[in-house]
């Protein structure tokens, strides 16, 4: 791939510094028939509604300097920052109300800190355009989504394109996220020797479903005894166990479903007494919450890949001109707004808001091609184990944002 | 093989992907495929041809009862044993007196342990086909005690004492269901059906 077909960031020229240019956007050619792949794998939410969400008409490329500098060291970095933001949340009333956890979970969430409750993945987002520091917009780490087109579908298309000629035998991908999936899982299930793990997700969300049979994948693949259960069908045990949709008992249960909904809803009162282990575990809680971005900045003001943050109670003495208001819960960029010189500039509708919001200084996402990139840097426990890319053609990444696949290649 | 070896400019060891992926697995390509009946498939060939029934779990009160049983089982008799001994040593009932608790468990069927006392764990459910593959069971030798004739977990659950029957089927009755995914229905009025449009993020 010559030159002349890369598009560049429209971002700012490189500083002086010959090396410090942005990471590539390379049309490409796309594999005949790879519908028709997809539907053979069971990826069935390529296109939503008509509209492309899996797109491999181009690549992003990246050096392995801009992987291993830029995205995974500060990922694991940050990932320890945040749970000693955690370690001080459960220790703390105040910060827990802050965190807007129900008062009648607290223990639950502080119990499984203090127990160490094992977790299996997230997925931490950035704005990043090749040249200085990643900067942290925000941590999905209780029900992250689009890992299977990360782990397993990004993957697939590099080898075949490699295969095919189409990239050379050097491209390479930020993308250990399967094995490492299923390396995690296998060493979950030694505490739990037979042990059957029930996965759920709500109903009527294909995406959700395909998540949720991927890790099902992986767990079967570890040799890990698994089963399916609808969150909606989760049984009420006469003696307050949760129950499968054959009156088995559930222990062991990965929930694609957010704690915040779930500690608010019914059978949350069957927490304490159900003896379930979860996957992610109730301290998730505080990570996959926005207030997890003011009380970051607070903890490590001018940490390099955060950008400072607050509460509402903060913001007029903030200093902040240009800002993003996030709501304290919201899925896939829902009810987010950005402010510029006081005045609301653009935002998304949504559901959400209730809880009261956060504010976070205005880094909009480089431009690459007339697209709006972010960056998905995924965790399996505390390992950094891969990338993923969205394209929007807002400033706001939602969740008509498509996916694009990556290569890293040193130029 | 030639004398010059193809040039790896990346080298194996760094690689920064997956090393290879079971496709097999991957692949849903039965043309009738829907992802509910796949998911029982996945879990009854995990469950299948692995010892005890699926239906059923055992009691026994020594790790070595239950490997006399499952010779091939050793590991996770003992795994079972000892996991249900912690259990029962963290989370099992508590009493603020050792008359209370042997009221309820009979003499000699308690131990204190700091400021309160448990009952001591009197057998253990050996269940590698459930959820969890094991429970600790408690009993009691006192007539008058609700926990006589029968063993209890620590969440009220008892299975029937039968001599020469060991085994229980490890469910509990479901007295409801559909407390749990109010709040996607509440939201999901909202942003209208969306075949995407997950609760993920």
């Amino acid at each position: 791939m010559r030159q002349g077909g890369e598009q560049r960031s429209a971002a700012q020229a490189p500083r002086g510094d010959r090396k410090v240019v942005a990471m590539l956007r390379i049309p490409c050619a796309e594999r005949a028939g790879w519908e028709q792949l997809a539907e053979e794998f069971g990826f069935r939410f390529y296109a939503i509604d008509g509209e492309a969400y899996w797109d491999e008409s181009a690549y992003y490329q990246f050096t392995l300097a801009q992987i291993e500098r830029d995205i995974e060291d500060p990922t694991a970095e940050l990932h320890q920052m945040c749970l000693a933001v955690v370690d001080a949340v459960v220790a703390d009333e105040q910060l827990l109300r802050k965190c807007c956890i129900p008062p009648e979970h607290w223990e639950l969430v502080r119990d499984s800190w203090l127990a160490s409750e094992p977790s299996l993945y997230s997925r931490m987002d950035f704005a990043y355009d090749g040249r200085g520091p990643a900067k942290f917009y925000e941590n999905n780490a209780d029900t992250p989504t689009s890992l299977y087109e990360t782990g397993f579908w990004q993957w697939l298309w590099l080898e075949q394109q490699v295969n095919d000629g189409v990239l050379g035998r050097d491209a390479d991908q930020f993308n250990s996220l399967q094995d490492k999936l299923v390396e995690r899982f296998a060493q979950l299930a030694l505490d739990k020797p037979g042990e059957v793990l029930h996965f759920s997700c709500s109903k009527d969300s294909e995406e959700d479903r395909g998540t949720v049979q991927y890790l099902e994948d992986c767990a079967s693949e570890a040799g890990v005894p698994n089963a399916f259960i609808y969150i909606e069908d989760i049984g009420e045990g006469e003696q307050g166990a949760l129950t499968d949709l054959e009156d088995r008992i559930i222990r062991w249960m990965f929930k694609l479903y957010p704690w915040e909904f779930m500690l608010r809803e019914d059978y949350s009162r069957l927490l304490p007494g159900a003896a379930v282990s979860w996957l992610e575990p109730p301290w998730k809680s505080v990570l996959s919450n926005k207030a997890l971005l003011p009380l970051l900045w607070q903890r490590f003001p001018g940490h390099p890949n955060l950008l400072p943050a607050y509460f509402e109670d903060d913001l007029a003495n903030s200093g902040l001109q240009q800002f993003v208001k996030k709501p304290i819960f919201a899925r896939e960029g829902a009810n987010v707004a950005i402010y510029r010189e006081g005045r609301e500039v653009l935002a998304s509708p949504g559901p959400y808001g209730e809880e009261g919001f956060i504010y976070q200084d205005y880094a909009p996402l480089p431009k690459f091609g007339g697209n709006y990139t972010l960056l998905g840097s995924w965790l399996v426990d505390d390992q950094p184990a891969g990338l993923s890319v969205r394209e929007d053609h807002s400033l706001i990444t939602q969740d008509s944002a498509r996916y694009l696949p990556h290569i890293i290649k040193d130029y | 093989m030639s004398s010059k070896q193809p040039e790896l400019i990346t080298k194996p060891s760094a690689r920064k992907r997956s090393r290879s992926i079971n496709l097999a697995r991957m692949r849903k390509s039965r043309p009738d495929f829907t992802l509910k009946p796949m998911a029982v498939a996945v879990a009854a060939a995990g469950l299948a041809g692995c010892g005890p029934s699926t239906r059923e779990a055992q009691i026994y009160q020594s790790a070595e009862e239950c490997i006399a049983d499952h010779p091939s089982y050793t590991q996770r008799c003992q795994a079972a044993y000892s996991n249900a001994l912690r259990e029962s040593r963290e989370n099992g009932q508590r009493y603020g007196s050792m008359d209370g608790c042997e009221d309820d468990f009979g003499l000699g069927g308690c131990e204190r342990r700091g400021s309160y006392f448990s009952p001591l764990m009197a057998a253990f459910l050996f269940a590698p086909s459930y959820s969890r593959g094991y429970y600790p069971l408690y009993s009691s030798s006192a007539y008058s005690s609700p926990y006589y004739g029968k063993w209890t977990t620590h969440h009220g659950e008892h299975y029937p004492k039968q001599a020469g029957n060991n085994k229980v089927v490890l469910t509990q009755k479901t007295i409801s269901r559909g407390g749990f995914g109010s709040t996607t229905a509440a939201k999901s009025k909202w942003g209208g059906s969306s075949s995407r449009g997950g609760w993920g993020g």
